[in-house]
């Protein structure tokens, strides 16, 4: 079974946790309870392939100020969800640094990431647009970028099933079969 | 709740700026949980973002962190809840005139100290000597106060209030003797069983073994056990599966272990069971 290894950073209480709780096990944390760092595991069926391949998606949440933590995973992990709330600009000035950290310990460019403006439910409290999120992506060389809630369930599985994709595209499965091939003809 | 005021102890090790410094954060964090129907930042909240900052473990790994953060949130949050009777002492010691008088003296050594400081002078007996000084220092002079905290910071700390002091060093021997082995050894226990603990703070969201997915039987079943491995924090580092190969041998993964061991000692600001018998026996010596 192929695992994908995700990582969802953002700032505090910006809902990680909860989008991250909402898609392994379809509740929403009312209660907010800050994170250190906690794990997930969740079995899904991979639809991008044709056959229906079971995979597995570790997921971790970290709070973004515990940094020893953070550059372990950051190294580890294959795919990124930055996060931020669309009701505090401060979050996503937040996520610059962290992404820069982020390629910075990858040393590459093309790290499978997708930026989320989580709790887009309260659009009454929005202080960052659409747009800025947007072009917040575009800046990173085309990121993905979604606008989620965990509150109502909007975009997050979208979230989960993009990074999986991006992983995928980044690093096929069948690279991995060829490779194995070629070990035998070396002779 | 007696034991864990008593294991709080160690502050009166810390220098008197710490000390005022640990005071007044501590009473502003009581002022914040006070709205927390607003803010959601209740004093477990506030422990659990703020404990890991205050008591920092001397290797900052992620393993000294989650080995020590039950233990670390636990301290806050009584830290926080009972600040007022923690720092009361200092009533007869304001923390702007010992502030003033420590920090010419003091700031270039404690800033380094706090984290890297080994706990060799817990072990050191408490020498007479000491003590028999004391009388001479007044409360109306804390300049006096600051001058030996470089060497013996614990006694200097105690000296302002304990007014008889030949009786206190005998009722601070027998606090020693009671609070160190039980509360220390509490939370020594507490950390090398530290499943318990670890496991109801993660098996919080621990995703329902029924699976969406119809697969078979044994799959589920691995995964039931895999969920369980999975909400150890450690889980990523400790995965044995032959695709981590590569970054295994980066060498995070298999620190895990050995950090564990480790942990403890990490914290300079935690006495193990350890030191604290250690330092009776040499205080009875």
């Amino acid at each position: 079974m192929r695992e994908y290894k995700l990582v969802v950073l953002g700032s505090g209480g910006v809902g990680k946790s909860a989008l991250t709780v909402q898609f392994v096990q379809g509740i929403f944390v009312e209660k907010y309870d800050p994170t250190i760092e906690d794990s997930y595991r969740k079995n899904v069926c991979e639809f991008i392939s044709l056959q229906c391949e079971l995979i597995r998606l570790l997921i971790v949440c970290l709070q973004e100020q515990f940094t020893a933590m953070r550059d372990l995973y950051m190294k580890n992990g294959q795919g990124f969800a930055l996060v931020y709330s669309i009701t505090a600009q401060s979050t996503f000035n937040d996520l610059q640094d962290l992404r820069e950290q982020i390629l910075r310990v990858k040393d590459t460019e093309d790290v499978p990431m997708i930026l989320v403006g989580n709790k887009c439910d309260l659009e009454d409290e929005r202080v960052v647009g659409k747009e800025q999120g947007q072009n917040f992506a575009r800046q990173w060389s085309n990121c993905a970028f979604l606008e989620s809630s965990a509150k109502s369930k909007i975009n997050v599985n979208e979230i989960f099933y993009d990074l999986v994709r991006q992983i995928n595209r980044k690093t096929p499965v069948e690279k991995k079969r060829a490779k194995k091939k070629s070990n035998c003809i070396l002779l | 709740m007696c034991n864990d005021v008593s294991s709080l102890k160690c502050l009166t090790w810390l220098a008197s700026d710490n000390t005022a410094m640990t005071h007044l954060g501590s009473r502003f964090l009581n002022d914040v949980q006070s709205y927390s129907n607003v803010n959601k930042m209740s004093i477990q909240n506030l422990a659990t973002v703020f404990g890991p900052n205050i008591l920092r473990p001397k290797a900052e790994d992620p393993e000294s962190i989650i080995g020590g953060a039950a233990d670390v949130q636990h301290l806050m949050s009584e830290l926080i809840r009972e600040h007022s009777l923690l720092f009361s002492r200092e009533n007869c010691n304001p923390p702007e005139t010992s502030l003033q008088a420590a920090l010419p003296i003091q700031r270039h050594s404690h800033l380094v100290e706090w984290v890297h400081e080994p706990p060799a002078h817990l072990r050191e007996p408490l020498l007479s000597k000491d003590h028999m000084v004391l009388p001479d220092q007044t409360v109306a002079c804390p300049h006096k106060h600051s001058l030996p905290l470089n060497t013996k910071r614990r006694e200097s700390f105690q000296s302002p209030c304990d007014k008889n002091i030949t009786h206190s060093s005998e009722t601070e021997q027998q606090f020693q003797e009671n609070s160190s082995p039980t509360s220390s050894a509490l939370i020594y226990d507490n950390y090398s069983q530290n499943s318990p603990a670890q496991e109801s703070l993660h098996t919080r969201h621990v995703p329902t073994p029924s699976t969406p997915l119809p697969a078979c039987t044994s799959l589920s079943k691995e995964l039931e056990a895999g969920v369980q491995i999975c909400m150890q924090s450690r889980s990523w580092p400790d995965m044995e599966e032959p695709s981590w190969g590569p970054e295994k041998a980066l060498g995070e993964s298999g620190g895990s272990s050995e950090a564990q061991d480790s942990t403890l000692s990490v914290y300079d600001n935690i006495v193990t069971k350890e030191q604290g018998e250690q330092y009776i026996e040499d205080r009875e010596a």
